[in-house]
């Protein structure tokens, strides 16, 4: 029997240099999050992890804490997230099928919130409509004009695209009519993109600091504008602690919603 | 010509169509009639107007001006629902979601036949594009020839009164658009539904047509049989752009006859007045390599398949297309001579 003979592949220096960028900026993004739940369940955090023995008192602590207004911030995605739903779906629609006189320039609109800061936009809104703060419509619409960009954003150029708009084509050759057409053919199509843009809203807003904080008010505190309370009032492994609450939130929000959609966050 | 009961008729009356975002209009003041059941190429150059005319034809684009009839009806006033047309678009647009049966029958399902009815129709309609037993298959695992039967299957399924092909070759490897032509033609002939069908391949056109339409720049060249187009083409763009053929200026040495260069007598295809000027069209089959006739170069030569198609400049400037079964260098000096059994197509004076 002969001996298999092996074919030395040469080295492929730039795939094991991106390769190493690749573990550094992975180990980078997730050694601080190894050290918030190091902090927060830290005894005493100043004499080092876990020196004075493993605690869970600080994240039941902070979870007290913050409790009441992560459920406001859950209920402002979830509103922030219909209005976009209503207001950015036929925006997009508009913007991906119809040629008409400005559109370019209402694309260009659209867009403009995200140059913006975030403060300046907050504090364009609170001099403008001083009223609406009170009753909390003020801070939904600042959070509604901070994520409406991204949806449309990431919508506009899904439905634009050749293919969705021959299977559109097709199904009203068959008899569809167009609720139908979006139903059953449009909404398949396009559910990545849909769940995508989904994904970012309600990320988006349940981390969005810079405007509420301008326009929140004593009743309808969101969840980043109480973390910002916590860390110049309380101790660090209270902040800690409340930092790792907040991830418990945010990231198996957008880990469900992405597996609900059976596809990945930006595989559109 | 086999007919359906649903084959219909359909005329574009002077349409003319821009595009929003256009300068030049798309579709300039075309005519074309489409009798039942016949099957109707459109066939032209890239940016010619052929697939905005099917989108038209649809009800996927309307014109600014001119009328479309589907047997008598003003088809402009119905909704593309409502127009009762199979359209396939090139990329043939499966829904990739569902199944092939399901695609078969989303016509079927939104037109809101009962199921026992709808599963026959799509049982009878994957047995007709011989994809019965892919029935459950995801349209992913398809290739593309299996594809096009799907997307065909899909539009026939609801019986329209016209089926639009747009490109329905164009996906496929060059082996096997030859193949998947004829089988197409033979689908479309059992069908007998009325078909327009669009493509820039001219051999496809002539292959599968009974009327072809020849575009350029938004307006119509010529319409006809295909035969009468390749012997008969009105100028020199349909002879050019439908047999490749070569247009140049001859003069007339009697009725049925032209002088190329002064010096090779041919004959054409119709009378003209001795001493005038003509275009005629030049083909490969029009001129042979010979021992006698008229001397030149060959300037260019292309192997196709066990033959050299070249191209043969005489003195006086002429280029004659010739073929050879054996390999000749460029710049060798050969004679050619007329093959008096054929005809040159006179294509304007």
């Amino acid at each position: 029997m002969s001996k298999k003979s092996t074919v030395k592949q040469p080295k492929d220096q730039i795939r094991g240099i991106g390769r190493l960028f690749a573990w550094v900026s992975a180990t980078m993004c997730l050694l601080p999050l190894v050290l918030v739940f190091a902090v927060s369940t830290s005894e005493v955090w100043q004499r080092g992890p876990w020196a004075g023995g493993f605690t869970l008192k600080y994240l039941a602590q902070g979870w007290q804490t913050i409790s009441p207004y992560a459920w406001f911030s859950i209920k402002l995605a979830l509103l922030v997230l219909l209005l976009n739903f209503i207001i950015g779906i036929p925006t997009s629609w508009v913007l991906a099928r119809h040629r008409f006189p400005g559109r370019d320039l209402l694309f260009s609109l659209t867009n403009v919130p995200i140059a913006v800061p975030g403060i300046a936009m907050g504090l364009a809104l609170i001099i403008t409509y001083p009223l609406l703060r009170r009753n909390g419509s003020l801070l939904v619409a600042g959070h509604l004009l901070y994520t409406l960009p991204y949806f449309i954003g990431s919508l506009t150029p899904q439905l634009n695209q050749r293919s969705v708009r021959d299977v559109e084509w097709v199904a009203a050759t068959l008899g569809a009519n167009f609720p139908k057409r979006v139903m059953y053919v449009i909404f398949p199509k396009i559910r990545t993109s849909l769940l995508a843009a989904t994904i970012m809203v309600v990320t988006l807003s349940m981390g969005e600091f810079n405007v509420s904080f301008f326009l929140f008010n004593p009743q309808n505190k969101p969840l980043p504008v109480e973390l910002y309370s916590a860390y110049i009032t309380g101790r660090i492994e209270v902040a800690a602690a409340i930092t790792l609450c907040f991830l418990c939130f945010v990231v198996p929000a957008a880990i469900l919603l992405e597996r609900l959609g059976g596809a990945k966050v930006g595989n559109v | 010509m086999k007919t359906s009961k649903n084959a219909a008729s359909l005329q574009f009356n002077r349409i003319q169509f821009t595009y929003s975002d256009g300068k030049q209009a798309a579709i300039k003041d075309v005519f074309i009639d489409v009798e039942p059941g016949e099957i109707v190429v459109f066939v032209g150059p890239s940016g010619c107007g052929k697939s905005t005319l099917l989108r038209i034809a649809a009800g996927l684009l309307i014109p600014q001006q001119g009328s479309l009839v589907i047997d008598g009806e003003d088809a402009l006033a119905l909704a593309p629902e409502k127009r009762r047309i199979g359209w396939v678009p090139q990329s043939y647009a499966l829904f990739e979601h569902l199944n092939i049966a399901e695609n078969v029958g989303f016509g079927l399902k939104m037109q809101k036949v009962p199921k026992a009815q709808r599963e026959k129709q799509v049982q009878d309609m994957l047995k007709l594009c011989r994809i019965e037993e892919y029935a459950k298959r995801s349209v992913r695992a398809l290739s593309g020839g299996q594809r096009q039967r799907v997307a065909i299957a899909r539009a026939l399924a609801v019986n329209p009164r016209i089926l639009m092909l747009d490109e329905p070759l164009a996906a496929l490897d060059p082996q096997l658009r030859i193949a998947i032509r004829a089988d197409l033609e033979e689908l479309l002939r059992a069908s007998g539904v009325t078909t327009l069908f669009v493509t820039h391949d001219q051999s496809e056109a002539l292959a599968v047509a009974d009327k072809v339409v020849v575009l350029r720049d938004g307006h119509v060249e010529q319409i006809g049989k295909p035969d009468d187009l390749w012997r008969y083409p009105a100028n020199s763009f349909v002879a050019e752009f439908l047999s490749n053929a070569i247009t140049t200026k001859a003069q007339a040495d009697s009725s049925r006859t032209v002088l190329l260069g002064g010096e090779l007598c041919c004959n054409v295809n119709r009378e003209i007045k001795p001493g005038e000027k003509v275009v005629v069209a030049l083909r490969k089959e029009n001129f042979y390599i010979s021992e006698q006739g008229i001397q030149g170069r060959i300037i260019f030569s292309e192997y196709n398949g066990g033959v050299y198609q070249l191209k043969v400049e005489t003195k006086s400037g002429n280029v004659l297309p010739v073929s050879s079964t054996t390999e000749l260098p460029i710049g060798a000096s050969i004679l050619v001579d007329f093959n008096s059994a054929s005809e040159l197509s006179v294509v304007g004076v």
